[in-house]
């Protein structure tokens, strides 16, 4: 009798283990996925502002002034800015700075069709689009290593 | 006081782009001089909701907000009188640093 009711306690405890050891391993699998996913979407919000970093030079240095381009520029500024501020990709808590100064280089000077001129490669505007491009990027980075581990 | 919302994609343009009306019809010019003057004349508090437009340029930014102290009313009053509506905090961090940096006519 005594031995028998030690034996199913004995089974309890396993499975007990068993089980505490699977939530774990669940827990962890879920967490690494997670980061997964994050760092992909980093990785996927880092791109988009590159291609929006290469349209932007096409358009100011284009011959033309396009409302059409202009229209499609700050529609894709504005959806990549939005991003950054909703999950997955709000846990990097970037600041709003390099947000402002990535939305004012490409869109406050020479935007309009009023005084639209085609840029030189190393103008002062060409040079400024690039420079708040890479401040975003590096804020994005670097809050992505401190935020996802 | 009297509270009025202005909403930029209701009742202006839900693609709102330029600095000058020479630039089209939903420049921050025409914004300003269509919505945001005669609300701030009106003396009502004002509400801009920029949600459910697609993006806003910072030049049609600046123009529509910036102008406002160019036109001659102080920044502190807009600031005091005028708030926002956005999910994007960037944006209202924008527009307030516009009206703060804008010169006051005669101001050298």
């Amino acid at each position: 009798m005594a031995a028998e009711s030690c034996s199913a306690w004995g089974n309890v405890v396993t499975w007990g283990v068993v089980v505490a050891g699977w939530v774990v391993v669940h827990r962890a699998t879920l967490s690494r996925e997670r980061r997964k996913e994050q760092r992909e979407a980093v990785r996927q919000i880092v791109e988009e502002i590159k291609v929006i970093e290469a349209t932007a030079f096409e358009f100011h240095m284009a011959e033309v002034h396009s409302q059409l381009n202009a229209n499609a520029l700050t529609s894709k500024i504005d959806r990549v800015i939005r991003a950054l501020q909703r999950q997955p990709l709000s846990i990097l808590n970037v600041p709003i700075r390099p947000l402002i100064q990535f939305r004012k280089a490409i869109t406050i000077e020479n935007f309009d069709a009023t005084g639209f001129a085609a840029q030189h490669a190393n103008s002062q505007l060409i040079y400024g689009i690039r420079s708040a491009v890479d401040d975003l990027i590096h804020s994005i980075e670097f809050h992505r290593d401190k935020n996802i581990p | 006081m009297e509270r009025r919302v202005i909403s930029v994609a209701k009742e202006f343009s839900r693609y709102p782009a330029g600095r000058y009306q020479s630039d089209g019809p939903y420049s921050g010019e025409a914004f300003r001089e269509k919505f945001l003057i005669p609300a701030v004349r009106s003396g009502a508090t004002i509400v801009v909701d920029l949600e459910g437009a697609r993006g806003y340029g910072s030049s049609f930014l600046e123009e529509a907000f910036g102008g406002l102290v160019r036109k001659g009313f102080p920044s502190a009053e807009i600031l005091e009188r005028i708030s926002f509506q956005s999910q994007d905090g960037s944006l209202i961090q924008e527009i307030k640093d516009y009206i703060r940096e804008a010169r006051a006519p005669g101001a050298s």
